[in-house]
């Protein structure tokens, strides 16, 4: 037995002379009564001390064991018993396969399966796991060899990837929850990708007694490690296809890479791919019909994991998106210049069209993606009801400010309270820079925060509550503001896009500024074009809304149930591939999935790190530290404080009665 | 209503022994009490025949005439006597709550010299504890009464208590005989106490002792255990409340009751008075064991 907080025994037993002192030396002590006569008085000393230390004595005794207990239960009182990890009857076995995608390299799952049988229990109790990114329970806790043997055939590949921070988490809480000690074997291939960035991450709850059986090996791989491609396009010859090569402990080698759609191989290179380092491939065009098409990036050479040599993309060919610019008068350089940032973009598939306010008014607003304002003035008033209503139904608008939008009393359409147009003066302000630039704006992300671009002339704007700023001057005054006006959004632009009141259409930041928030405005920029295995897919945008979601996996299957498909938020991608999605309204979605590239590394962990992290389970118990190396198991402490104290409480209650007692005699 | 005046802890209000005395002894003074001895006096008391040597002055000669018989007619004698009040001043007197035992033997001790001035008996006083501290001579005199009181009023306890000494010094003033009370508390061995007061009884003097004990001394109590130090010598005495229920109390009994039979052996009469017993119940029991004596 070991105490924790050994000074509360002392203090302890110094308070324990309070009772002795009240009972052995204030019973000498007598007040003396002052009486007619002792004639008739005899000492009876003896015989009833006697008696009386008897009765005191116990209530003393009491006294002393509550101060003592009391004392006992503050020093924090254990056992040092056997770990339990000793008791070999009650260990329960766990058997963990990884069956993540680097076990798909040659006979990696076999040997898996293998070492799982020869390491089941004779008599104990065992259960399966597989460790992928999640941890699965293949088998119930159970002695039954067939069934356990079962479960280990069960284990196929899979396309996740391996995290041993999962698999310790998991093993953390199942031996809290089965309150036994755990023999855990680990058949992995212990990538050196899946081990967790801190060490503390993998350590074991204490008692747990881990063995990892590393079934891999350091071999050369090849993989095609990202692609880029356009998500949506119109002109197929424009497209370009960008794909990373990379070389995982692999010396430099010539490899043929080839660009298939749809199943169809259309183009091939041969690049060499130096030792251990990235090359980039780029193919030009594509071919392929009107909607999604399957697009697949493949190293034809084979090597050690040949799965990995494959990159899916889904490209979508629709005809190009039109874009209504209207302006008072045309023919101006902000049109100029916004076509041809708008036009010049590889990415983009818009079109621009330029017109007057008053032949706008005959427009069909509906057929465009969205709608430009450039330098509105008092002649936009005739078709403000129309844009707004094209708003509120859902569309978007981007205007650009000048000196016609200055002169009114607020801007048209969006409602925004101009303060006058604003000229940097010639004396000490000669020009406005941008500041407060939020680069997280769809508008703004590759803009470089604007730097360098300087601003003449601007429109001074009063921001309303609910309006977004997501650039500001210098001065203060806004620069870009998004309003959200029923299902539709305006953006504002307090200047023009013309290089007479700023410079921006010469600056760099010009193109992708217009690029991003016609994506933006247009609603293209929303869907991402490739996902990883094991992130998640959303299936729905408004989550009141009940509507119906199909998906078609990889296989050919329906990857969600009926239940799954009417109130499923989001879809687990699983396996690598091609997944349909189709929404409501027929909106048909092709999603690229792919394993993640770190799987591709099949760099093992060193022996000296497993071990470590084998031994965390049993040093815990000891000096608390992950990671030390201990020969034996420890005995672990085993604190029984609550014991005291409840044996403490009884105590006080016997006391309680017993000095109850003696009170009422004596009264 | 007059009880209620008769308690001690009201007397103890009262201020001055004269009036605690005439409260007192109020509602018994409704006669004089009588003389032992038949003599000369108007109330008749009984014919008795005559026989030789009687005085042939009480024949009554009316009924001799009528019956040819010789009797004697008896009257009850009227006469004074001498009260003499010995009072115990040891330190043990002091003992006692509100009174305690000196206050109420001054209270005792005032009534019945009241009472006998009253009955124009001569009355004197003894303030005695180991010596003789005062002796008033028994007198009849005016100013006799208020002289008693004052001594009684300022007598002061002493230390020890020596029946032996004071009285043998007592006998030798005694030239009549009378009435002796002693007021003490006794505390001594009973025969030691017959034995020093029963000279007093061989001058065929009357004597009642009245023994004045505290309420705590007849029926103690303790809350635990206790030194009792013994207010006369000092003497230091460990008990237990078990000591003081059972043993203390069996042997003060024993101790009243061996008093009480050797004063009734030597033909003194015995009263116990607890001072929380009003005094009147003594006095009436003293006058009624009187009235039957005579």
């Amino acid at each position: 037995m070991g105490l924790l907080s050994p000074w509360w025994l002392a203090a302890g037993a110094i308070g324990a002379a309070l009772p002795v002192w009240l009972h052995l030396l204030q019973q000498h002590k007598q007040d003396p009564v002052q009486f007619a006569s002792n004639m008739l008085m005899e000492r009876r000393t003896e015989s009833t001390t006697y008696q009386r230390r008897i009765k005191y004595r116990l209530l003393m005794a009491l006294r002393l064991l509550l101060l003592l207990l009391i004392a006992l239960a503050f020093a924090q009182p254990f056992l040092r018993r056997p770990p339990a990890i000793l008791n070999a009857a009650n260990t329960l076995n766990i058997i963990v396969i990884d069956n993540s995608f680097s076990m798909r390299e040659g006979e990696r799952l076999a040997s898996a399966r293998r070492e799982a049988n020869s390491a089941l229990p004779m008599a104990s109790q065992a259960q399966i796991w597989s460790m992928g990114s999640h941890v699965s329970f293949l088998s119930p806790i159970t002695k039954d060899r067939g069934e356990l043997t079962g479960a280990i055939s069960s284990v196929g590949a899979t396309d996740e990837k391996s995290s041993c921070a999962e698999l310790a988490r998991a093993l953390r809480d199942a031996a809290r929850s089965n309150a036994r000690p755990l023999k855990i074997t680990f058949i992995t291939d212990a990538q050196r990708t899946a081990m967790p960035p801190s060490f503390s991450d993998l350590a074991l709850e204490s008692g747990s007694e881990l063995k990892v059986i590393d079934v891999g090996r350091k071999v050369p791989n090849y993989t095609v490690e990202t692609v880029n491609a356009p998500r949506t396009i119109s002109d197929l010859a424009k497209a370009k296809v960008n794909a990373t090569l990379t070389a995982f402990n692999a010396p430099a080698a010539k490899k043929t890479v080839a660009l298939k759609i749809n199943g169809k191989k259309i183009s091939s290179r041969t690049v060499e791919i130096p030792e251990n380092g990235r090359v980039t491939v780029e193919f030009t065009g594509l071919e392929g019909p009107y909607g999604w098409l399957r697009g697949e990036v493949e190293i034809e050479d084979a090597d050690a994991l040949k799965e990995d040599n494959r990159y899916f993309f889904a490209v979508e060919r629709a005809d190009p998106r039109k874009v209504l610019l209207i302006e008072e008068q045309r023919g101006t350089r902000a049109t100029l210049y916004f076509k041809a940032a708008l036009e010049s973009s590889a990415q983009s598939f818009f079109t621009v069209e330029d017109m007057s306010p008053a032949s706008a008014a005959s427009a069909n607003l509906g057929n465009y993606s969205f709608v430009v304002l450039n330098d509105p003035g008092v002649n936009i008033k005739g078709i403000e009801a129309t844009l707004k209503k094209y708003v509120e139904g859902g569309g978007s608008i981007l205007i650009a400010t000048g000196t016609q939008t200055g002169a009114m009393a607020e801007v048209p359409v969006v409602g925004l309270k101009t303060t006058g147009s604003k000229l940097a003066s010639r004396g000490t302000q000669r020009y406005f820079a941008p500041a407060n630039v939020d680069p997280t704006f769809p508008s703004l992300r590759r803009t470089g925060r604007l730097e360098g671009v300087r601003f003449f002339q601007f429109v001074g704007l009063e921001v309303p509550s609910g309006s977004l700023v997501a650039a500001k001057l210098e001065d203060g005054s806004p620069l870009l503001i998004e309003t959200k006006i029923g299902e539709g959004k305006v953006i504002t632009f307090a200047s023009t896009f013309d290089n007479v009141s700023n410079d921006l259409p010469v600056k760099p930041g010009f193109v992708p500024f217009i690029e991003q928030t016609a994506a933006y405005l247009g609603r293209v920029e929303e869907r991402t074009s490739s996902y990883a295995v094991d992130s998640y897919l959303s299936l729905r945008t408004d989550q009141k809304r009940a509507s119906s979601v199909e998906v078609i996996g990889p296989d050919g299957q329906r990857a969600l149930s009926l239940k799954e498909a009417a109130t499923a938020n989001t879809l687990r991608l699983r396996e690598a591939g091609f997944y349909d999605v189709r929404r409501e309204n027929d909106r048909q979605e092709l999603v690229a999935v792919n394993v993640d590239r770190r799987e591709s590394d099949l760099d093992n962990v060193p022996r000296e790190n497993l071990q470590l992290w084998e031994n965390t389970g049993k040093a815990a118990g000891t000096n608390g530290q992950a990671g030390s190396v201990v020969d034996s198991p420890a005995p672990e402490p085993q604190s029984f404080w609550w014991w005291v104290a409840l044996f403490a409480f009884v105590t006080l209650i016997a006391e309680s009665l017993l000095s109850a007692r003696y009170l009422q005699v004596k009264a | 209503m007059l009880q209620t005046y008769l308690d001690p802890k009201v007397l103890a209000s009262i201020s001055g022994l004269d009036l605690v005395a005439k409260t007192v002894v109020q509602g018994f003074v409704n006669g004089l009490h009588r003389s032992p001895d038949f003599g000369f006096s108007q109330e008749f008391a009984e014919y008795r025949m005559y026989t030789p040597g009687d005085d042939l002055r009480s024949v009554d000669w009316n009924v001799y005439a009528r019956t040819d018989r010789i009797y004697l007619k008896r009257y009850r004698g009227e006469t004074n006597t001498r009260l003499t009040v010995l009072l115990d001043l040891s330190k043990s007197m002091s003992y006692g709550a509100s009174p305690n035992k000196l206050e109420y033997s001054r209270y005792l001790v005032s009534s019945l010299l009241y009472l006998a001035v009253q009955q124009r008996d001569a009355a004197g006083l003894v303030l005695f504890d180991d010596e003789v501290r005062e002796f008033i001579p028994p007198s009849s005199r005016v100013g006799q009464f208020h002289k008693l009181l004052h001594y009684v009023a300022s007598a002061q306890v002493g230390q020890h208590t020596n029946f032996a000494k004071p009285f043998q010094h007592f006998m030798e003033f005694i030239r009549q005989r009378g009435l002796v009370i002693v007021v003490s508390d006794f505390y001594e061995d009973p025969e030691k106490i017959i034995e020093a007061i029963s000279p007093l009884r061989w001058k065929k003097n009357e004597v009642v002792l009245f023994h004045v004990l505290d309420r705590q001394e007849l029926e103690p109590t303790l809350a635990g255990p206790s030194t009792m130090i013994d207010m006369e010598s000092g003497e230091a005495v460990e008990v237990t409340p078990e000591y003081i229920r059972t043993e203390y109390r069996a042997k003060i009994n024993a101790h009243i009751e061996k008093l009480k039979s050797k004063a009734q052996g030597a033909g003194m009469d015995y009263f116990l008075m607890p001072t929380d017993q009003p005094l009147d119940a003594g006095l009436r029991q003293y006058l009624a064991t009187r009235k039957g004596r005579m």
